[in-house]
């Protein structure tokens, strides 16, 4: 299966199962609308007489010869999809826990997923006792796997944030006795960061999820308090703090764009101005009418994608380099196998755990109450939906089975099919297609980057 | 006259690296509801 299209002023075709990618000229795009295998030794009289119209005879027969040559080669056109082995254990290993330690938040986002923090639940802070259980569950699951991760995730999980440093604490010293190395990641709106909260971060979290929209209008217009009061002005300085004091290294502003805001490459470049260069924007849940993206919407979003991947390639070629997240594809599918056929690893190696103790398959999962996996404190696993989540994956789920994009997502995610779908094997087209035009956007930039680069 | 250049062929060790490899150190998992990526390209491009 092969999938071409044209982005940035660039022709690319991508060879799906053997994950090759080449840019290819115009004559190419247009042969290779009219073959396909099994190929003649010389390019088909009715492909000759059809594309001569705009091309050359000499052209064809040496293009022809080039997609031949690469056929043959397995890496256009290419039939045997990758292997499916060494990455499917029975028992699947947890690896990474999000800790809902903050089931509260002092902000009152609109568009917040997460019912402001309440997850359609109570509001509640996560004792100590639960986040060390938790922590305990992490390792007693992960099987031979070393490197695990916790990400403190609310709500806010700064209004935790004793709970939070005993949580560090408890997971090193639990590294010494089993030999588990942890990582650990934090998800805060900013607005609690004191100098003291941003010192410990920098020497104790890894990585940094600070949330911001863009724009200050943008920003204040759905992320605000109680009383309505924006918070760019506030959060801003903190943020800057922040990250220079971990040297601009390992941390991401995050934040959502809607259907208010689909001129989104404004407020990514608006970060990029404030000297933020790792950035993701990202299109808002699901679920709230005055807000979310709809069928209509797309063809606006989809401009925006082009024109942002447009502004970021004359950025780079002005040398100042910005990490768009959504467009951080790894082209050389150089993570293993299980991550490319079966996405994130929700519900099987990644979980999220609720104040309460409650396992489910993600945090995204917890508003709804549905896929409950068991809980920390009374022990209870449900690994039998552990592994049905385990054996979700690109070649189960029938919409990837012809889809060019299943290598690069793994089939979506598990939450948003669930949501808009009703079953965590059935994508939603929508979001297919988001998803598709941004993969498109990437590696159009990745060429772009190559081309500047001179190594294309 | 070429016609066709390969920007990235899959690398060779990629499809059997163990899952412990560290290589997809996701951080799309708290950060993002619609990640298309399993991790975060840091390597050159390959011709």
């Amino acid at each position: 299966m092969i999938h071409k299209f044209k982005a940035a002023g660039y022709n690319i075709v991508i060879d799906v199962n053997s994950g090759s990618i080449h840019v290819i000229d115009d004559l190419t795009y247009d042969m290779l609308e009219n073959i396909e295998p099994p190929f003649d030794p010389v390019c088909p009289e009715d492909v000759l007489e059809k594309l001569q119209k705009f091309h050359e005879k000499e052209d064809i027969w040496s293009c022809y010869d080039e997609v031949v040559e690469l056929y043959n080669a397995h890496e256009l056109f290419t039939t045997e999809e990758p292997p499916c082995t060494s990455c499917a254990p029975e028992v699947p290993a947890v690896r990474a826990v999000c800790l809902n330690i903050s089931h509260d938040c002092n902000l009152r986002c609109r568009y917040c997923f997460a019912g402001n923090g309440l997850f359609g639940g109570e509001r509640g802070l996560m004792k100590s006792e639960t986040a060390f259980k938790a922590v305990d569950f992490l390792i007693e699951h992960s099987g031979d796997v070393n490197d695990l991760e916790l990400y403190f995730f609310g709500g806010e999980p700064l209004l935790n944030f004793s709970v939070l440093k005993d949580t560090v604490e408890y997971a090193h010293k639990k590294e010494a006795e089993t030999g588990k190395k942890f990582r650990f990641s934090v998800t805060t709106n900013g607005t609690f960061l004191t100098e003291e909260m941003t010192e410990y971060i920098n020497r104790e979290i890894d990585s940094v999820v600070l949330s911001a929209d863009g724009r200050k209008d943008v920003n204040d217009r759905l992320r605000c308090r109680p009383d309505g009061s924006g918070i760019y002005d506030d959060i801003m300085p903190k943020f800057h703090r922040l990250v220079d004091g971990r040297g601009g290294k390992n941390y991401c502003i995050r934040g959502t764009f809607t259907k208010l805001n689909t001129d989104f490459s404004e407020d990514v470049f608006n970060l990029a101005d404030e000297g933020f260069t790792s950035v993701s924007i990202e299109p808002v849940a699901p679920g709230s009418p005055e807000y979310s993206l709809a069928g209509l919407d797309i063809p606006m979003v989809f401009r925006e994608y082009d024109h942002l991947t447009e502004r970021m390639i004359e950025s780079e070629k002005a040398g100042k380099h910005i990490d768009f997240f959504p467009f951080s594809v790894d082209i050389r599918h150089s993570g293993c196998e299980r991550s490319r056929e079966k996405g994130c690893g929700c519900g099987y190696e990644y979980v999220a755990v609720t104040p309460s103790g409650d396992i489910y398959p993600c945090h995204q999962f917890i508003s709804g109450g549905s896929y409950k996996m068991g809980n920390v404190l009374d022990g209870t696993f449900d690994t039998e939906l552990q592994k049905k989540f385990a054996s979700t994956g690109v070649t189960t789920i029938s919409a990837c089975h012809d889809c060019w994009a299943k290598f690069y997502c793994g089939g979506g995610c598990r939450a948003s099919a669930h949501l808009l779908t009703g079953a965590i094997d059935k994508p939603h087209k929508l979001t297919c297609q988001l998803i598709k035009k941004r993969i498109e956007c990437a590696i159009a930039l990745i060429t772009a980057r190559a081309d500047i680069d001179g190594i294309l | 006259m070429k016609h066709i250049r390969t920007l990235s062929k899959a690398a060779p060790g990629g499809s059997s690296a163990k899952s412990d490899c560290g290589k997809c150190k996701c951080v799309c998992m708290p950060a993002c509801r619609m990640s298309v990526t399993v991790a975060v390209q840091k390597d050159k491009v390959k011709k």
